[in-house]
């Protein structure tokens, strides 16, 4: 009896999901790898414009405020306004939320409403229990619609917390349109740099396991806390 | 991490030293993670004749003495060495050996040094430490690693870098010892079958000439190589009844003592036979002639599986709410999450109360009395990681109502997450959840000190010894 070899391609493609070894007809790519690919492009505009369903939010209590964002288009072209909070949105904040809690958590759908529909059921409740194991002060969560990463800034300007998660969709890809990523800041607020905020990307179900992000980002928080400092500084 | 290796066969002991480099994964957006990069030999031992008290019994008192002047001369302290295994192979795998070797090596050996045996485990570090197992990742094929000792042969077919079937064989060099006359002085017992097929049976005391020992010797390389081949599926020289699979390699290594002798050439005479009291040498002549190739690394190819390979660490991201680190000889309870379709949360508690029950009249003495290794975990969203938790909880309290301490073990990137939850429904009990630990190859596991971060050592092998 033969053994049943593999395809060396094959083992080659189990490495990446990246379309390589699709094959040709003449000049052209197949049929059936055109479509797919048109699919996940859609895929991937789909989750840019789509918008996040009430009743995610809803079940975590999660009320929405909102950037200087006017519209999609303004959002895509103008990444400045989504970094700053809607006059409005400041007074909510500072009437219905927790000042100066331990860490605060934001959700905003970002470039991806699709990741946050797909991801918070699990990494939110997940979060929220790792945060509790390391008896942390939680403050008052809420949505962000139209936000950019450094939307929390401002938030920490107004609420004061100690450290704050922000879990915001990544720009879709090809691979991808469900895509979240968890920033991490200690003590945000005006004049932080990039190089003081952490992130774990790639949060979906076939990249970064969910509920375990969510459980190590409850001990990055911990840590930026006891170290009063984030970034590139904190020693894992 | 300094790693010891010792490995004391029917006929030879040995030593070596390795150093195990860990490396932390230094991406910044992803999960820690980590990983030994680098597994060294920074010192081997000579080969020594295993000191005998008689045919079966180990004399440890010389033993205890060779390992102190190896260790003096690989200039290493006992506090220096954090991982290792000692490997009690062949025939001398017996228990009053076995626990008499145990009970030295918790004062001479070093703290973290795992005490293994169980000829599957043998045959998977004698791959690793030949090089089949490296081989087998390089190219398509299957290869089997033969190999062969004072008294048997473990056979191990890897396949993309890993083990896909284990045996053993009684084929070994000092199953048959003779002086150089031809008077035989040992027949053993597992060659009697054997033997009864051949048209001049050996007898102890007996003689035997040249054409007889080449004869057996050059079946029992036949055998070998036959029932490993796949192409017969029955021999009488396994050591465990096996069910030979289909799976055919594509080249043959010979490791092990006999495998070390296979560069010589044909010995002519009886006297060329029994340079070392035995048919050693006509049996690696005999493997030589049916076109086997020698693999990478022979005699001491077992003892560097076992002192570079047994140790790995496990995931970076786990959870660990005990001081009782490190923990020695927990029993494996294999229970598989998810084996339909769909997860099944009621099929799911059964396996477990199943598994543990099962488990509880084996193991109920020791705190943690067991490690719940969680295999067939497929994507676990929050919902189904609460079902999960409160299963495993509620059955576990059940079952073990004195434990204090619980092991939850896992492949998948998962153990903080589990970890946080169980802690967050059990106040009570100490939980150590880890990940990324491979335990199909086995039923016990050590845990060791964090080693990188939260990760810590582990080894993971067949068989334990009281200590």
């Amino acid at each position: 009896m033969a053994n049943s070899k593999r395809d060396p391609l094959e083992s080659l493609k189990q490495f990446t999901p990246a379309r390589i070894g699709v094959g040709r007809t003449g000049t052209r790519p197949l049929t059936k790898d055109v479509l797919q690919f048109r699919t996940d492009h859609a895929a991937a505009v789909d989750s840019v414009y789509g918008t996040v369903p009430e009743k995610i939010l809803s079940e975590f209590n999660l009320f929405s405020v909102a950037t200087q964002v006017e519209s999609m288009e303004h959002y895509l072209k103008r990444p400045d306004y989504g970094r700053l909070l809607a006059d409005e949105a400041k007074s909510i904040l500072q009437k219905s939320c927790l000042q100066a809690p331990d860490v605060q958590v934001v959700v905003s759908d970002g470039l991806s409403a699709k990741a946050i529909e797909e991801n918070l059921s699990d990494v939110y409740p997940a979060l929220i229990d790792s945060l509790d194991s390391y008896n942390l002060k939680i403050g008052t969560s809420f949505f962000v619609k139209g936000g950019r990463v450094a939307c929390m800034d401002e938030i920490g300007e107004i609420l004061k917390p100690k450290a704050l998660v922000l879990l915001i969709g990544e720009r879709p890809g090809l691979m991808s349109a469900e895509s979240m990523s968890a920033y991490m800041c200690y003590q945000p607020g005006k004049g932080k740099k990039e190089s003081d905020r952490m992130v774990i990307s790639n949060i979906h179900k076939r990249g970064t396991p969910p509920i375990e992000a969510a459980a190590h980002i409850g001990t990055l928080i911990d840590k930026m806390i006891q170290q009063q400092m984030s970034g590139v500084h904190l020693v894992i | 991490m300094t790693s010891i290796g010792l490995d004391i066969g029917t006929s030879t002991t040995k030593l070596i030293v390795s150093e195990l480099l860990i490396a932390q994964s230094q991406d910044q957006f992803t999960l820690p993670g980590c990983q030994i990069i680098d597994r060294r030999v920074t010192y081997a031992s000579s080969i020594y004749t295993t000191p005998m008290v008689n045919e079966v019994e180990i004399d440890v008192e010389p033993l205890t003495q060779l390992l102190q002047k190896e260790y003096k001369q690989a200039g290493v302290t006992l506090e220096q060495v954090h991982a290792g295994a000692v490997i009690i192979t062949g025939e001398s795998a017996r228990k009053q050996n076995a626990e008499k070797i145990v009970h030295y090596l918790a004062e001479h050996a070093g703290n973290f040094v795992v005490a293994t045996a169980g000829a599957d485990l043998e045959g998977v570090l004698a791959a690793k430490g030949s090089g089949a197992i490296e081989c087998s990742t390089q190219t398509e094929h299957i290869i089997a690693n033969i190999d062969v000792g004072g008294g048997t042969a473990n056979i191990a077919l890897c396949q993309d870098g890993k083990v896909i079937e284990t045996f053993t064989l009684h084929v070994g060099g000092r199953l048959i010892r003779l002086d150089k006359n031809g008077q035989v002085t040992y027949v053993s017992s597992h060659l009697t079958e054997f033997l009864e097929n051949s048209s001049s049976p050996l007898r102890e005391g007996g003689k035997a000439s040249f054409e007889q020992l080449s004869t057996i010797c050059q079946r029992m390389a036949e055998e070998t190589v036959n029932y490993v081949k796949g192409s017969s599926m029955a021999s009488s020289l396994l050591v465990l009844p096996h069910t030979r699979s289909a799976v055919q390699p594509d080249s043959l290594l010979v490791s092990g003592g006999v495998g070390a002798m296979m560069n010589g050439k044909k010995p002519e005479t009886l006297e060329e036979v029994t340079v070392h009291g035995d048919i050693g040498p006509l049996l690696a002549y005999h493997f030589q002639a049916l076109g086997v190739s020698q693999a990478p690394e022979t005699a001491r190819a077992t003892v560097i599986g076992a002192g570079m390979q047994n140790t790995e660490v496990s995931g970076s991201t786990v959870y660990i709410k005990s001081d009782r680190l490190p923990l020695k000889n927990v029993p494996i309870v294999n229970i598989p999450v998810q084996q339909e379709e769909e997860w099944e949360p009621v099929r799911f508690q059964k396996r477990v109360q199943q598994a543990l029950t099962q488990s509880y009249t084996l193991f109920s003495e020791g705190d943690p009395p067991v490690a719940l290794a969680l295999s067939h975990f497929p994507y676990c969203s929050y919902k189904m990681l609460q079902q999960l938790t409160k299963t495993i909880l509620a059955e576990f309290t059940a079952c073990f109502k004195e434990a204090k301490c619980l092991v939850v073990l896992c492949e998948q990137d998962i153990a903080k997450a589990l970890g946080q939850a169980l802690a967050k429904q059990s106040k009570t009990l100490d939980i150590i959840c880890l990940d990324q630990i491979d335990f199909t190859h086995g039923d016990y596991i050590d845990l060791g000190l964090p080693v990188a971060g939260e990760a810590i050592s582990v080894s993971v092998k067949t068989l334990a010894f009281s200590s």
